[in-house]
């Protein structure tokens, strides 16, 4: 069984946030209202992070990165959640199962991270945009949490793509939608476990390190680190 | 006028009659509001469609998702030369356009400071009557025209239209025209494209490569490439952007100081004695001139009294430059939003004559449509510009294709008086803007999603030319601005010869050279397989259509075509540059700020998720927009933090921005690497009419300050107080 995983080449991204934008499109995710977003309730599965400046001015150089749900392995959120409403799938992924959910929100706080987001209201999305609704992702309801689910609808078209074909899933048939329009191909995607893979050589990069790492989540979104 | 939620609806009821017509669907006459329904209950089927996003300059492939004929998502077209398959925020809502619901549903007049919707053709009639009374010479011009577009083939035909009546009151802001322009004035030609094949170093004053520039997405991808071989890239410029911390080196600088950095380098190189010679020698038009200004004026000394840049450094960059086998300087349009920004675009073409512009390309023969009488127009030393409108009294009729420049301009309420002493203004733009508003007469034009256009790029190194489709029928009783040109040069009879039916036939006859030269792939596979380069070397092509009507339904279908296999040439050009190409006049306009005391340099900076000011109709980026600095849906300024600590500005406190036009409030953001002499405060925010009122537009509080050849305004010089608003905000 697959175990999926990322890793972002600091090196290459541009910080252009198409990431943060394709997923917000992608999963359908509430864009707040300006009087939310002054409450802090703004809604993204993937942020572009200034961790911080480095150096001294003029020659100072931005920590960014792109930030999204970290699919630990060892995930602090599903410990706390008291109905079971989050649990990790054979593949790895941090699921969360919608309707199971009581939005009590420990998984939020429970989560170094902070990648989880609430829904504080029913879902209405612009006018603009509620035409552009991606139909093969559910909106949430009020009332519960939320985050980056490394666009799990994608693996199972993929695999019924594949199994249509007679064959098994293949690199890159299943990738999620930041990986997919990222302009600088600065993330890799797949299974782990594959010692063929990109993804799993880029992993053991010797430039790869975690967030938080020493907390013991064992994330499975990992970077390059940037250097010159 | 705005259009609110009413009055939107009242518009829609017009619009029923056309959707019928166009046999789209009778759910489709509650666009925008039932679509939702038809997505819920049709059959599902889903397809995908090609074409070319236009809102940059960049010609992205984009794949376009759809559900029962409903466009729902875009992404990057992997087979696009361009992008292969990436794609930027602004491409990927590019659908939310579509559905706007402030979209013009039909032609307006305005009665009585209202506006009426009218049929297209009593919206013809009036433009065409109006034309036919302002027809004139071409010295008063009685007819002016303010255009924004990136394709070519539009501004060419709008060129066209207006040589016909008899005006060259034209300005049309075109990206690539406007970085070429420079170039067009001084040489017999602007490169084509870096050769990133043999460019070691790269010394960029000012361009956003990755950011907005020719081609974000290419240059992404060049840029990652260029610097995973270990050539150094530095960057010139007055804010950190993306662009900037990608560089290995950047260096803060004042925009109007570009000049005296390139010349300063250029006095390195000159006493080195490090230049080719054999290039200035025969290609560099008095030279000895050149050399005699630069030794008297630039020294590294001279340049950092005058510019902050440490002499050390300038002389560190121009061995570093000199001693690279394939230098280039660049530049791009940016370069102009400065009081001196031509001449700034002067001084980096000598610097690169110095090096024999060695690290750029040109391509041979006739690649790609040649838009010569565009090039013949931008050379033109007194090629015209929407701030001579200002006292013009000879202009009648005046005509906007989506240039909102009363957003884009810090004079807009100068422009605003000149706008309202027109009898007849006539936009065409698909939505009400800040400039739009003020038109007498609107012919919405069709959404990108309902058009026919092409991009045409050399900035790869391959010709390639991208081509949109209509995806959808038009929704509403829109008409392409193209095809309305087109119309009125044939019965206007203002070009003998033109024969053209509609905008396709316009643009088939610029592409059908392309056709016959048989050169070239389609976009329907990724790179040429090594069996076709073999076969490409024996002589073979790589065509695969048997006519024009085959190679045109092709170039739809996969969206577009580029010649892998280029002919290129080494770009050794002419260069004609006099001493009073990098001296101002004393009539210049120019000025130098210099912050004193506790004013600083209000320094308006541009972000990739906004291209011309068009952000603010779109949610998604609109949201987005304030996402690195956590500050959504407002203006933000960012200040160093030692400025900031001698201020006693405390980070994220409400301040007063003061400028000699006014104040405004935002929050103070503490950051490292801003300019010790800066505010930075985004450009965007602040419409007024197109979208929601979110922010300040910082251009309202900006000095009326020019470029002094081309009118594009200064973005950064402007002296500013910032000072803590307490709570009154």
């Amino acid at each position: 069984m697959a175990k999926y995983g990322m890793v972002i080449d600091l090196n290459k991204c541009t910080s252009c946030q198409a990431c943060v934008t394709a997923c917000k499109l992608e999963n359908n995710v509430q864009i707040v209202s300006p009087d939310d977003a002054s409450e802090g309730r703004t809604m993204f599965w993937m942020k572009m992070l200034t961790l911080k400046y480095e150096g001294d001015y003029p020659n100072v150089k931005p920590k960014a990165i792109p930030r999204n749900c970290m699919q630990c392995d060892e995930p602090p959120c599903i410990k706390v959640c008291p109905v079971r409403a989050t649990y990790k799938t054979e593949v790895g992924i941090v699921a969360q199962i919608y309707p199971q959910c009581i939005g009590c929100r420990y998984c939020m706080a429970n989560c170094p991270y902070t990648v989880k987001v609430f829904n504080w209201y029913k879902t209405e999305q612009p006018k603009e945009v509620e035409k552009c609704d991606n139909p093969d992702v559910s909106v949430r309801p009020k009332g519960v949490v939320e985050k980056c689910t490394f666009c799990v609808h994608r693996l199972q078209i993929a695999e019924e793509k594949a199994k249509a074909e007679h064959r098994k899933l293949q690199e890159g048939d299943y990738v999620p939608a930041c990986v997919e329009v990222c302009p600088a191909k600065a993330i890799y995607f797949g299974d782990l476990d594959d010692t063929n893979s990109d993804v799993s050589k880029a992993s053991h990069d010797y430039r790869a390190f975690g967030l938080l790492e020493e907390l013991g989540t064992i994330p499975k979104v990992r970077y390059l680190n940037a250097i010159e | 006028m705005q259009i609110n939620r009413r009055d939107f609806v009242k518009l829609l009821g017009g619009s029923l009659i056309g959707f019928a017509a166009g046999g789209v669907g009778e759910a489709l006459l509650k666009i925008p509001n039932s679509v939702k329904p038809i997505l819920y209950a049709g059959p599902r089927v889903e397809t995908w469609k090609l074409t070319t996003c236009t809102k940059c300059p960049g010609g992205c492939g984009l794949r376009i998702r759809m559900i029962d004929d409903f466009p729902i998502q875009a992404f990057g077209n992997p087979l696009s030369p361009i992008n292969e398959g990436g794609v930027c925020p602004i491409g990927l809502t590019s659908i939310e356009s579509l559905y706007h619901p402030d979209r013009l549903t039909s032609p307006m007049k305005k009665v009585n400071g209202e506006f009426q919707k009218i049929s297209y053709s009593e919206a013809y009639g009036i433009l065409s009557q109006g034309l036919k009374q302002n027809m004139g010479s071409a010295k008063d011009g009685k007819a002016a025209f303010v255009a924004q577009t990136e394709s070519d083939f539009m501004a060419n035909l709008i060129r066209e239209f207006m040589s016909g009546m008899g005006s060259d009151k034209v300005e049309i802001d075109n990206f690539s025209a406007n970085s070429a322009m420079p170039y067009n004035r001084i040489t017999d030609g602007r490169p084509d494209f870096i050769n990133f094949g043999t460019c070691d170093f790269i010394l960029n004053f000012g361009a956003q490569f990755t950011e907005i520039s020719e081609s974000p997405l290419y240059f992404t991808r060049a840029i990652n490439e260029f610097k995973a071989k270990k050539n150094e890239f530095i960057t010139f410029s007055p804010k950190l952007t993306p662009s900037a911390y990608k560089a290995k080196r950047w260096i803060p600088i004042a925009p109007e100081y570009y000049e005296d950095a390139a010349l300063g380098i250029s006095y390195v190189i000159l006493k080195d004695e490090t230049y080719d010679k054999a290039f200035v020698q025969k290609q560099f038009k008095d030279f000895d001139a050149f050399k005699e200004l630069i030794l008297q004026d630039y020294s590294p000394a001279a340049v950092e009294s005058r510019t902050g840049v440490a002499a050390e450094d300038i002389v560190t960059i121009a061995r570093k430059f000199s001693g690279a086998s394939s230098p280039v300087a660049y530049f791009d349009e940016s370069i102009l939003y400065s009081s001196n920004g031509i001449r700034n675009a002067f001084a980096v073409i000598a610097l690169n004559g110095l090096k024999g512009f060695a690290g750029y390309g040109k391509l041979k023969g006739q690649e790609l449509p040649d838009f010569e009488s565009g090039k013949e127009t931008d050379k033109s030393k007194q090629a015209w510009n929407k701030n001579m409108l200002l006292g013009d009294n000879d202009v009648k009729l005046l005509m906007l294709y989506k240039n909102n420049f009363l957003f884009n301009s810090p004079n807009s309420e100068e422009l605003r008086k000149a706008l309202a002493g027109i009898p007849l203004v006539v936009s065409f733009s698909p939505f009400l803007d800040e400039t739009s508003e003020l038109a007498n007469l609107i012919i919405p034009d069709h959404d990108d999603l309902e058009k026919l256009d092409a991009i045409a790029l050399t900035v790869t190194g391959s010709p390639t030319i991208s081509t949109q489709q209509p995806i959808v029928k038009p929704f509403y009783s829109t008409v392409h601005t193209g095809d309305v040109l087109v119309s009125l040069v044939g019965d206007l009879k203002l070009s003998p010869k033109w024969a053209y039916k509609n905008y396709e036939d316009y643009l088939q006859t610029y592409l059908k050279p392309v056709y016959n030269h048989g050169k070239g792939m389609l976009m329907n596979q990724k790179k040429p397989t090594e069996l076709e380069k073999s076969l490409h070397q024996a002589g073979w092509q790589l065509a695969s259509y048997s006519s024009f009507d085959e190679f045109w339904e092709q170039m739809l279908r996969y969206g577009g075509w580029w010649d892998p296999f280029p002919k290129v040439s080494e770009y050794k050009p002419t260069l004609t540059l006099d001493k009073n190409n990098l001296i101002a006049d004393d009539n210049s306009g120019s000025q130098n700020v210099e912050p004193k005391g506790d004013s600083l340099r209000l320094n308006i900076f541009v972000k990739d998720l906004d291209y011309k000011g068009d952000m603010a109709r779109n949610p998604v980026l609109t949201e987005q927009f304030g996402l690195d600095s956590n500050i959504y849906y407002d203006t933000w300024v960012e200040i160093n933090s030692a400025t900031a600590t001698k201020l006693s500005i405390s980070d994220r406190s409400k301040v007063r921005i003061k400028t000699a036009k006014g104040s405004f409030k935002a929050v103070a953001l503490h950051n490292p690497a801003v300019m010790l002499t800066n505010i930075d405060v985004p450009f965007g925010l602040g419409h007024t009419v197109q979208g929601k009122t979110f922010g300040i537009n910082p251009l309202s509080y900006s000095d009326n300050v020019f470029d002094e050849a081309t009118g594009t305004p200064s973005f950064s010089e402007t002296i500013a107080m910032i000072e803590r608003a307490g709570d009154g905000i």
